[in-house]
């Protein structure tokens, strides 16, 4: 198997979003290095999904298809890949950061003995080695890596490259069966939701609130700060919502919604990568936190340091005095 | 039954990160607040309410890193775990598998039936050690999990996992399995007075592992601070001239 750069699709995915953002930083990384890339598919009838990706791409296709990929489980993708790629002697797997991603991607790894580095945000050459960049430390970080294996596994952080699609012919495409069966793994279903009603999607201000609210007695603060705007929706990041504070209805993030409001308001959010995922395309961004090294801060327009609950009463008091 | 719950402690949200000139990490300790992962709070949490409703369940709860980190471990019996294990090195290993290398040497010959983590550390968001762990251990393992359901005859677990935001997944597996728990599955308890007091007169084992193992594969170069995205305008004065300065740029822009 050639040394190349191997893409793995999101489980059924439609759009296809993370695949296609995985397959992005694949499509640089290859340029960079004079690598192939391949696509990788798996599933119980994948056909369409093949044609479609080959298609979108132009890159060429394999088809993986077998009665245990039906449903994914990190066991089911773990076999089918490592008899997929054993034969690969150096080279890349991108895997998109999901939820999915990230369970399996370490198990892969460690089945190919490869290095192993979750959501990568960017990378750069330093002569033979390639480096990649990841967020920690609470966002306000971060990190340079290498992987020194010969195969590597990464995972792709949503958001990061944006996919854009280059007129080319349709990928070959081949389909291969992989017929292992599932030990550990006794059932799996998909179960989809309707998406609950918050507003935030066609709000045109967002006020969101964080961790940095403290407690339910300062929701207020957020919903008078909204008040003054026309259109305008509360929501709030993940710990808001894991606190109770704010339903998950009305979350903000990778994996909440998507927003992108004329203007957004952070009132006590720190600003973590999954946060920022699903506020990227706010025109104007006002961030309000009382931690000076807050990373929010590095994507705001205006910032303000400040307890919330102590500048909100204040700038909607002066905003109301004004209109009177 | 056999639980054990994985813990990493972490510096508080706020502290001052501050890098030395080759670009790691330099805590000044003694200004730093060190706390457990909340993460991993969710993971003890579910632990506590697993043997609450079944009994006959044992909670042991362990921790990688120098003597500090018992401040955690006790925090963890205060929470009610049963008996809490320090692997002590003086510096944690700074990657994920090396991590879960040293738990999984821990965790090989103690029986456990079901091993949770948090999703992630709030520190550095790896969200690796628990997968790792399992892979390591030949255990099948799911992560994200928001809500799970034990069967002791079956000896298997039912995991409902979160994909996105309104898709989810269930996923039974054999035990012993690894859950690593996404946040909001639970709402982790304070410990009462009465837990408190009997902690302080539980031991916590101590075993040294010494130098740590490496993962020669994955090698963190260096720290930096992330390049701004947007130069944004950082408004200076009283929460007064704050308040007047963001009414002004919001009416110029017509968000107001």
């Amino acid at each position: 198997m050639e040394t190349g750069i191997y893409v793995i699709a999101e489980h059924n995915e439609l759009p296809f979003t993370g695949t296609l953002e995985a397959f992005t930083l694949a499509r640089v990384l290859a340029s960079a290095r004079g690598w192939s890339v391949h696509l990788l598919v798996l599933g119980s009838d994948i056909g369409n999904q093949a044609k479609q990706l080959a298609e979108k791409t132009g890159c060429d296709v394999l088809a993986i298809e077998g009665n245990a990929l039906e449903e994914y489980s990190a066991e089911g993708y773990c076999a089918a890949l490592r008899e997929q790629l054993s034969g690969m002697e150096a080279g890349l797997i991108c895997i998109p950061g999901t939820s999915r991603g990230n369970e399996y991607a370490p198990a892969l790894a460690l089945a190919l003995s490869s290095g192993c580095l979750p959501d990568v945000t960017r990378f750069r050459t330093e002569g033979e080695h390639l480096v990649f960049t990841r967020t920690g430390w609470y966002g306000k970080l971060e990190m340079e890596a290498v992987i020194s294996s010969p195969r590597g596994v990464l995972t792709v952080s949503p958001g990061a490259f944006r996919f854009e699609e280059i007129p080319r012919p349709p990928g070959r495409i081949t389909r291969v069966h992989s017929d292992l069966p599932l030990s550990d793994t006794l059932d799996v279903q998909a179960e989809t939701s309707e998406e609950t009603e918050s507003g935030l999607l066609e709000a045109e201000v967002i006020v969101a609130g964080g961790r940095g609210l403290r407690k339910a007695e300062n929701l207020p603060h957020l919903h008078d700060l909204a008040s003054l705007f026309r259109r305008s929706a509360v929501g709030g990041s993940r710990p808001a919502c894991d606190s109770g504070w704010l339903s998950y209805g009305s979350q903000i993030g990778f994996t909440g919604k998507t927003v992108a409001p004329r203007l957004y308001i952070a009132c006590g959010i720190s600003g973590s990568p999954q946060h920022i995922a699903g506020m990227k395309g706010a025109r104007f961004v006002v961030v309000i936190n009382s931690d000076p090294e807050a990373p929010f801060f590095q994507n705001a327009d205006i910032g303000i340091v400040a307890r919330l609950e102590e500048f909100i009463p204040v700038f909607v008091e002066g905003v109301r005095a004004s209109r009177s | 039954m056999k639980i054990l719950v994985c813990i990493k402690q972490v510096a508080d949200g706020e502290s001052r990160f501050d890098l030395d000139e080759s670009g790691h990490l330099s805590l000044r300790e003694s200004e730093t607040a060190f706390r457990i992962n909340r993460y991993d709070e969710f993971a003890l949490e579910e632990a506590l309410q697993i043997r609450d409703s079944l009994g006959d369940v044992t909670v042991e709860v362990v921790s990688l890193g120098p003597l500090r980190v018992e401040s955690s471990l006790r925090r963890a019996l205060e929470m009610g775990a049963d008996n809490a294990y320090h692997l002590i090195i003086d510096t944690s290993p700074d990657t994920p598998l090396a991590r879960a290398r040293q738990l999984a040497f821990f965790a090989a010959a103690r029986d456990y039936d079901l091993i949770l983590t948090g999703i992630q550390s709030e520190d550095e968001l790896w969200g690796q050690t628990g997968p790792s762990l399992a892979a390591l251990m030949g255990w099948p393992c799911a992560t994200t999990v928001i809500r799970q359901e034990l069967n002791r005859e079956d000896r298997t677990v039912t995991a409902c996992r979160e994909i996105n935001v309104n898709s989810r997944e269930m996923i039974t597996l054999r035990l012993p399995a690894l859950l690593s728990l996404q946040s909001g599955i639970n709402r982790p308890r304070y410990p009462s007075l009465s837990h408190k007091l009997r902690a302080r007169k539980q031991d916590i084992m101590r075993i040294d592992v010494g130098g740590g193992t490496a993962d020669d594969n994955l090698t963190i170069k260096a720290l930096h601070r992330p390049r701004s995205e947007k130069r944004g305008l950082r408004l200076e004065g009283n929460l007064q001239e704050k308040a007047e300065q963001l009414r002004e740029l919001l009416r110029e822009r017509s968000l107001l």
